[in-house]
């Protein structure tokens, strides 16, 4: 298959809904246990933040072999992001005016950056287990995690969970009235 | 979607602190690595 193979484009396969569940399910696991091993990083409640954070680590490899060997166009594959179209954006904002957000390519790099971060803060405290002085490394690496994960949260609140609430309906009144309040 | 995901991330935790918990008492290491003994003696004295 070469660049100039003009039937790539239309044969592009189509994702499975199988697909999207273990995606969901493996997001919801992942989560779900990086919240309980960072609640639990004391050392009266060690044995669950051990237990959570191995599945954390478990998830994260699970991830790259399912990443492997998906097939394309499988959204299982690795996120690519698209950094030239994020800084093509950064730059319309400042020149220009306000442009939507580029969507596909921020949540692609937020969940490079999840994948990596959350990765090298389980493996960290794998190794930790073995080698105590990475412990300090793995804290701090849990602590930058937290921020990332707050940042994916805020970018897809951003994007996803409010455009409900902003996109009321028109009702037949709407068009005669455009401001509010005015007759 | 956003509402479903968050709603599952929430179950998985709840249910992984479950295992989890499970697993701390299984294996005790929160009692026995760091206050292993001093615990055992607050058992005692609070049978007496």
């Amino acid at each position: 298959m070469t660049t100039t193979d003009v039937q790539r484009g239309s044969q592009r396969r189509k994702p499975g809904a199988i697909e999207f569940s273990i995606l969901y399910g493996w997001h919801a696991t992942l989560s779900g246990a990086f919240i309980v091993a960072y609640l639990s990083r004391d050392e009266d409640t060690y044995a669950m933040h051990q237990f959570a954070g191995y599945l954390v680590l478990a998830a994260i490899v699970v991830r790259l072999i399912a990443a492997i060997l998906a097939p394309a166009g499988s959204p299982l594959r690795m996120p690519r992001p698209d950094v030239a179209k994020i800084r093509d954006w950064l730059s319309r904002c400042v020149r220009v005016k306000a442009s939507p957000l580029p969507r596909r390519p921020l949540l692609a790099l937020t969940a490079m950056l999840l994948l990596v971060g959350i990765g090298a803060t389980s493996g960290s405290g794998a190794v930790a287990d073995f080698v105590p002085p990475v412990e300090t490394i793995h804290e701090a690496l849990g602590e930058l995690a937290l921020w990332i994960v707050l940042a994916h949260v805020a970018i897809v609140v951003a994007l996803h969970g409010f455009r409900p609430s902003w996109r009321r309906p028109r009702t037949v009144a709407a068009p005669t009235c455009p401001q509010r309040g005015r007759p | 979607m956003f509402l479903r995901m968050t709603g599952q991330t929430i179950l998985a935790a709840i249910v992984i602190a479950l295992l989890a918990a499970g697993w701390q008492m299984m294996t005790r290491s929160g009692v026995a690595g760091v206050g292993g003994p001093a615990t055992v003696e607050q058992v005692h004295h609070d049978d007496d």
